[in-house]
């Protein structure tokens, strides 16, 4: 199983190969792009500057610099494209050719036929926005020509396993750490990004200095009786559209009538789930040990916008997991092990923020 | 615009057979079945006692289906088996995999790309930032994939005939080639499996989770607003929605020959209005 690094700035590739990164993936938000579309129209699912290469010339150096240690860089062309956007989009695609990269990773079908019409011959791996919950999707997908399906974060792991185990001649990946979005990636048209557009450098300079990282980080260490009012502040009330501290009014349907008590109540459970600290950064260490028996072929950090030192430290926490994994150690003693290094490397106990539930009832 | 409303065929969505009650006289066309959850599909008696239902009111037929698991995937043939009996019986189809299939094992249903799969570019906030942006993003934001002539083959090919679509705040452009439906008056914007309805009536309920059903979305509505969303989201089960009551004038320049009423929702959302 391999680990899949994200990376957003040059100079952090070879710390990052060196940590044990296998392979590696970013995006570029090229300022001819983001003159027409901003970045909330991003080529690449990630609507902030922070989160990606500034231009090709950076993405040759990331091809350069991985190649030059036979680490493969795939590049995410993977938003949901219009017929306008063509040219712009075929140059960035001609661009990203051109500077080596080894596969692209995308959920558009237009994209997809494009390429195909086209006759490029690169890998295709299916983004998490290719909304794959089934196997005849992945055949869907293998009759395009895709190599690899990336799985959507909405899976329990007993799904994941017998999806992974169905997938014949395909390769599978999974999200492992980190952005725990509660909408179905490929499924949700919530804009990202609008306060950048609305704020503009006010926003991008916290953001690009991995501030929001470092503050949200210090915000889940805390006593939650601190920490709650906080996550639910109207001082950070115009971020995304997942985390805004919405006034929530429940109603009972007009065929079956509840209390007041109980409508209260949930009223208070939905209000909980719009918080700063929802999904963030979560983690699906410990079901290396059932993806691995499954076949997954790579796991995959999410994060590109985040400081290079928390990159760097999810890369050695997978890499140390998955060298204990190759002793064949039993599922329980993996678990404790997964969850003694959490505690070594991020210096706090992972509080069992799980990216995926259920063990599987698989023979495994 | 009243003419081309009036010459049009008009549907109802309904996912549960207790609100057929809410088809009138106006409906053409029964919408039956979930788009967002694989939890409330009809069971094969459920699916047969709509198909009546139409077939005494001479009304005509779209099975709806949502996103499925493999455990979805399953739950659906015993479905097909009942509407391949069906003449001309229509099928939403919200996921590739059930395309798929249904090309391989069921060439005969008529299908309708369901938008989930349509690909339009909804949430409101695009609002906030209108005098910020370009015009070439305004247009973006108006278009999905389905006006490239690569997309519109592909799934003709795939037999797809119909598409179906959301009415969006910023408006919507495209290619009048192939039929469409337009859904209102709630547009979705997203949805999950992390249900936030499920079990939305215990205080225990856990940020990240994919529990068991128990059809708190049959009990419960929400209405979410925040003065940085520019109008009030609607949660229905697994999936928001907001309202847009505007029906554009320009209908037949879309391809848009049916409206499509979710009378169910309007029922479920009344008393949030």
């Amino acid at each position: 199983m391999k680990i899949l690094s994200p990376v957003n700035k040059p100079r952090e590739v070879e710390s990052l190969i060196a940590a044990g990164a296998q392979e590696l993936y970013c995006g570029v938000l090229s300022s001819s792009w983001k003159k027409k579309y901003t970045n909330v129209a991003s080529p690449n699912r990630r609507e902030w500057k922070a989160s990606n290469l500034n231009s090709y010339q950076e993405l040759k150096e990331v091809v350069t610099l991985a190649h030059s240690q036979d680490v493969p860089v795939i590049l995410t062309l993977n938003a949901f494209y219009t017929r306008p956007q063509y040219p712009a989009l075929e140059k960035q695609l001609e661009e990203g050719l051109r500077a080596g990269v080894d596969a692209l990773i995308v959920a558009d079908l237009g994209l997809i036929l494009f390429i195909r019409e086209r006759g490029i011959k690169i890998p295709l791996h299916i983004s998490t926005g290719g909304t794959t919950f089934n196997s005849q999707t992945i055949k869907f997908y293998q009759e395009l020509g895709a190599s690899r399906i990336i799985l959507p974060r909405h899976f329990s792991v007993p799904e994941i396993v017998e999806i992974v185990q169905k997938a014949k001649g395909m390769e599978m990946e999974s999200f492992i750490l980190n952005r725990g979005c509660k909408n179905i990636d490929g499924f949700c048209t919530f804009q990202h990004g609008v306060n950048e557009v609305r704020w503009g450098p006010v926003w991008n300079i916290p953001k690009s200095r991995g501030l929001d990282y470092y503050f949200l980080n210090t915000l889940r260490r805390l006593p939650s009786r601190i920490s709650s009012p906080i996550s639910r502040s109207s001082l950070f009330g115009s971020v995304g559209a997942c985390f805004l501290n919405y006034e929530v009014q429940a109603f009972s349907s007009p065929s079956i009538k509840v209390n007041e008590e109980k409508l209260r109540s949930a009223e208070r459970s939905l209000s909980s789930t719009f918080n700063l600290l929802s999904g963030l950064d979560p983690c699906g260490v410990c079901h290396l040990y059932e993806f691995q028996k499954a076949g997954m072929h790579s796991v995959k950090i999410v994060g590109r916008s985040n400081p290079t030192s928390k990159k760097l430290k999810d890369v050695k926490f997978l890499k140390a997991s998955l060298n204990f994994l190759s002793r064949k150690p039993s599922q329980e003693d993996f678990v404790i092990f997964v969850k003694e290094k959490y505690r070594e490397i991020y210096r706090f106990p992972c509080g069992e923020l799980c990216y995926y539930y259920g063990k599987s009832s698989l023979n495994l | 615009m009243e003419n081309f409303v009036i010459t049009m065929e008009k549907a109802a969505l309904i996912s549960n057979l207790d609100n057929l009650s809410l088809i009138t006289p106006k409906h053409q066309r029964l919408y039956f079945g979930p788009e967002f959850c694989q939890h409330l599909l009809p069971s094969p008696p459920e699916l047969k006692e709509a198909l009546n239902f139409a077939r005494q009111r001479r009304l005509s037929f779209t099975l709806v289906t949502p996103f499925v698991t493999e455990e979805g995937l399953k739950k659906l043939i015993p479905l097909w088996e009942v509407l391949k009996d069906w003449q001309k019986s229509e099928v939403v189809v919200n996921d590739w995999g059930v395309l798929y299939f249904l090309r391989e094992n069921y060439p005969e249903f008529f299908l309708v790309l369901g938008r989930l799969l349509s690909k339009q570019k909804r949430g409101p906030r695009l609002l906030n930032i209108k005098d910020k942006i370009p015009q070439e993003m305004w247009n973006h934001f108006q278009r999905s994939y389905l006006d490239l002539p690569l997309v519109r083959n592909f799934l003709f090919q795939k037999g797809i005939r119909r598409v179906e679509l959301d009415n969006l705040l910023q408006g919507i452009k495209g290619d009048p080639r192939i039929p469409a439906s337009l859904y209102y008056p709630y547009t979705y914007v997203t949805t999950t499996r992390m249900c936030l309805t499920n079990a939305c009536d215990q205080r225990t309920q856990p940020l990240r989770s994919i529990f068991p059903c128990r059809k708190e979305c049959s009990i419960y509505t929400f209405k979410l607003t925040h003065r940085n969303m520019p109008l009030p989201l609607f949660i229905k089960g697994n999936t928001q929605f907001f309202k847009n009551e505007e029906i554009p004038s320009h209908l037949s320049e879309l391809g848009i020959d049916r409206l499509v009423q979710e009378v169910e929702y309007e029922s479920n959302f009344h008393s949030a209005q």
